[in-house]
C-alpha cells in the first residue's frame, strides 16, 4: 500500500454567505487548497466530492457542480455523506496506487433552506417522516436515553458548549466566535428538550477541500504533509428505535479501525488531537466514550477533568467544533483540515508544538447513525 | 476588474415531487393492519430471532430476511422521550408534545412515536397505543394517534 499525505487544505470562512452561490465556494476553496500546496488543478488526477441533492436542491447535483471543481475531463465521483468519507475513498484510491494526487470537496449551504425539512427527508415516508422527526428531535431521543442511562447531569452537555464556544473564538473561520456561560446555555430555549439551542450547532454555510498525494509526489513538494495512519467507517442500523441508542456503535468500529491500522492502542495517550463533530453537545460527551478516550458512561468526568480542553491531556475539538460551525457535509472534513494544520510542521501558525498525531471525526444521519474515523500524523 | 455588490441576491424556489411509494409486503401488512385490527404487527427473524416493530423486510441487526409477522403489544415501555414545546408544519401532534420511543411487550426494538405532554411520560413508564376511530384511519403510523400512559383515560371516554 503506498503511504498517503494530506499535502493541502483549505476551508471557507463559515456563517450565512449571503454573496456566495454553491459553485462559487467551491471554486473558491479548491483554488485556495491548491495553492496552499504549490499545485495546480493540472496535478489532480481523481476529485472527490460530497454534497447533498437535497440541501443543493438539485438532483445529483454535480452535474452543475464539476465545472467549479475543475473535475471536468477528470475522474469524479461524488459521495452523499460527509466530506469525510469522501477523504477516506480518496485516501483509498491513492492508497491502491492506481492514481498519484486527488482532491476532495465537500460543501453545503444549509441557509438556502429549511434545515428541519432537510433532516426529514432524510427519514424513511413510512414510519419516521410522518411523524414529522428531525434531526434535533431525534438527537433529543438520544440524549435523554444516554444521560438518563448513565446519570449524566443537565449541565455536562452545556459544559461541553461553554468548552467548544471558548476555543471556537480564537477560530477565524468559525461562525459563532464568541464565548457562552454555562448559565448562558442553560437558560438558552430549549429545542427539543433535553436540547437547549446554545447546545445545538448553528445553521451554517462552507466549505472545504483537501489535496492528496502519494509518497512520490508528497516528499516533491516544498510543503511538509500530513501523512495518513489510518482511517475506519462503520454505519449502525437506520431506525433509532433498532439502535441502542444510549451509545454510539458505529463510532466506536470505525474508530477501532482506524486505531488498529495505526497502531494506536491507548487513544487518549497516543492521540494528542481530536476533531469531533458534535451538532448536539451531549454527543461530544458519548464521542470520548465510544472512540476510547475514557471508559463508558466516564464522559462527564473526563470532561470535568479538563482533559479535553486546551492545555489538557487529550483536547478534543481545538476549533470549536460543529457547534461553532456545522457546513452540514463539509463539518467532518473541516475536521480534518483542522486536525491536518495542527499536526503537519509547515511553518505556519497554526501548528501546536509537540503535537503529532490527530484524529478527525465525521458523523452522518440521524443521531449519528454513521461515523467515519481518519488519523494523521506530522 | 471588481464586481459591485449585487442588486439581487436571492432568487426564491422550490422543489416539488409527488410520490406513490411502495409499501412492499411487510410494511404494507403492519400499515393495513393498524388500520384494519388496531393491532401492530412486528417482524420476527428467522435467523437471530429479533422481534423488531415496526417491521422490515429484513433483520437491522443481522441482515436475514423476515418473513413472519406477529401481533406485539398494545402496552409498551418508553426507552426515551423528548419534548416539543413549539408547532411545525406537518408536527404530528398539537404542541406541547411528547416524541417516545416505545418498546412494546413482547418486541426487541423501539417504536417511535408520539405521545402527550404529561409527567407520566418517562423513562421506564408504561404506556399504551390510542388508536383513531376506524373510519378515521389511512393505514399510516399516524393511525396510532399517540401513547399514553397506562391507566390515563382516553380523551371523550
Amino acid at each position: 500500500m503506498i503511504d498517503v499525505g494530506v499535502v493541502g487544505w483549505a476551508q471557507t470562512q463559515h456563517g450565512t454567505l449571503e454573496r456566495e452561490t454553491h459553485q462559487s465556494l467551491i471554486y473558491r476553496v479548491v483554488n485556495e487548497a491548491l495553492s496552499s500546496c504549490g499545485m495546480s488543478i493540472h496535478d489532480i488526477d481523481v476529485v472527490i466530492d460530497a454534497g447533498s441533492d437535497f440541501l443543493d436542491g438539485r438532483g445529483i447535483s454535480t452535474c452543475i457542480t464539476v465545472d467549479a471543481m475543475g473535475a471536468h475531463f477528470k475522474e469524479e465521483s461524488k459521495i452523499a455523506g460527509d466530506g469525510l468519507l469522501a477523504a477516506i475513498y480518496a485516501y483509498m484510491r491513492i492508497a491502491s496506487g492506481l492514481f498519484d494526487t486527488a482532491l476532495v470537496v465537500a460543501y453545503g449551504k444549509s441557509s438556502e433552506s429549511s434545515p428541519r425539512v432537510q433532516s426529514l427527508l432524510m427519514t424513511d415516508p413510512f414510519y419516521l417522516r410522518p411523524m414529522g422527526l428531525d434531526a434535533t428531535a431525534a438527537a433529543a431521543l438520544q440524549a435523554r436515553a444516554y444521560m438518563h442511562h448513565y446519570g449524566v447531569s443537565e449541565e455536562a452537555p452545556a459544559r461541553v458548549a461553554v468548552k467548544n464556544r471558548a476555543a471556537g473564538a480564537t477560530n477565524i473561520n468559525a461562525q459563532l466566535s464568541s464565548e457562552v456561560t454555562l448559565d448562558q446555555v442553560m437558560e438558552s430555549r430549549p429545542l427539543v428538550s433535553p436540547i437547549r439551542e446554545l447546545e445545538a450547532a448553528p445553521v451554517t454555510d462552507g466549505a472545504c477541500a483537501v489535496v492528496m498525494a502519494g509518497e512520490e509526489v508528497a516528499k516533491s513538494l516544498k510543503v511538509r504533509p500530513a501523512w495518513i495512519a489510518g482511517s475506519g467507517h462503520a454505519m449502525d442500523a437506520f431506525s433509532p428505535g433498532a439502535r441502542e441508542i444510549h451509545k454510539l456503535r458505529s463510532a466506536a468500529l470505525a474508530a477501532a479501525a482506524a486505531y488498529k491500522q495505526a497502531g494506536v492502542t491507548d487513544p487518549s495517550a497516543d492521540l494528542d488531537l481530536l476533531e469531533v463533530t458534535e451538532s448536539f453537545a451531549h454527543q461530544e460527551l458519548m464521542l470520548y466514550e465510544a472512540l476510547g478516550l475514557c471508559e463508558e458512561g466516564e464522559g462527564e468526568k473526563l470532561l470535568i477533568s479538563g482533559a479535553t480542553a486546551l492545555g489538557g491531556r487529550v483536547p478534543v475539538n481545538l476549533s470549536g467544533g460543529a457547534l461553532c460551525a456545522n457546513p452540514v457535509v463539509a463539518t467532518g472534513l473541516v475536521r480534518l483540515a483542522e486536525a491536518c494544520a495542527r499536526v503537519a510542521d509547515r511553518g505556519e501558525g497554526d501548528r501546536i508544538d509537540g503535537m503529532s498525531k490527530a484524529m478527525a471525526h465525521a458523523a452522518g444521519g440521524l443521531a449519528m447513525q454513521t461515523a467515519a474515523c481518519m488519523i494523521v500524523q506530522g | 476588474m471588481a464586481l459591485k455588490p449585487p442588486e439581487l441576491t436571492y432568487m426564491e424556489g422550490e422543489s416539488r415531487c409527488d410520490y406513490n411509494w411502495t409499501t412492499g409486503e411487510v410494511v404494507g401488512t403492519f400499515l393495513a393492519a393498524l388500520r384494519d385490527h388496531g393491532k401492530m404487527l412486528a417482524g420476527v427473524c428467522e435467523s437471530c430471532g429479533q422481534v423488531a416493530v415496526p417491521p422490515t423486510s429484513y433483520c437491522e441487526s443481522c441482515g436475514s430476511e423476515v418473513s413472519d409477522l406477529r401481533e406485539v403489544g398494545p402496552r409498551g415501555v418508553v426507552m426515551s422521550w423528548a419534548r416539543v414545546a413549539d408547532d411545525f408544519e406537518g408536527a404530528p401532534a398539537e404542541a406541547p408534545f411528547r416524541y417516545v420511543l416505545v418498546r412494546p411487550a413482547g418486541a426487541d426494538t423501539e417504536l417511535l412515536h408520539v405521545a402527550p405532554d404529561d409527567d407520566g411520560i418517562r423513562i421506564g413508564a408504561t404506556v399504551r397505543p390510542e388508536f383513531r376511530p376506524r373510519e378515521q384511519r389511512g393505514g399510516a403510523i399516524t393511525d396510532i394517534r399517540w401513547f399514553v400512559p397506562d391507566g390515563a383515560e382516553s380523551e371523550g371516554s
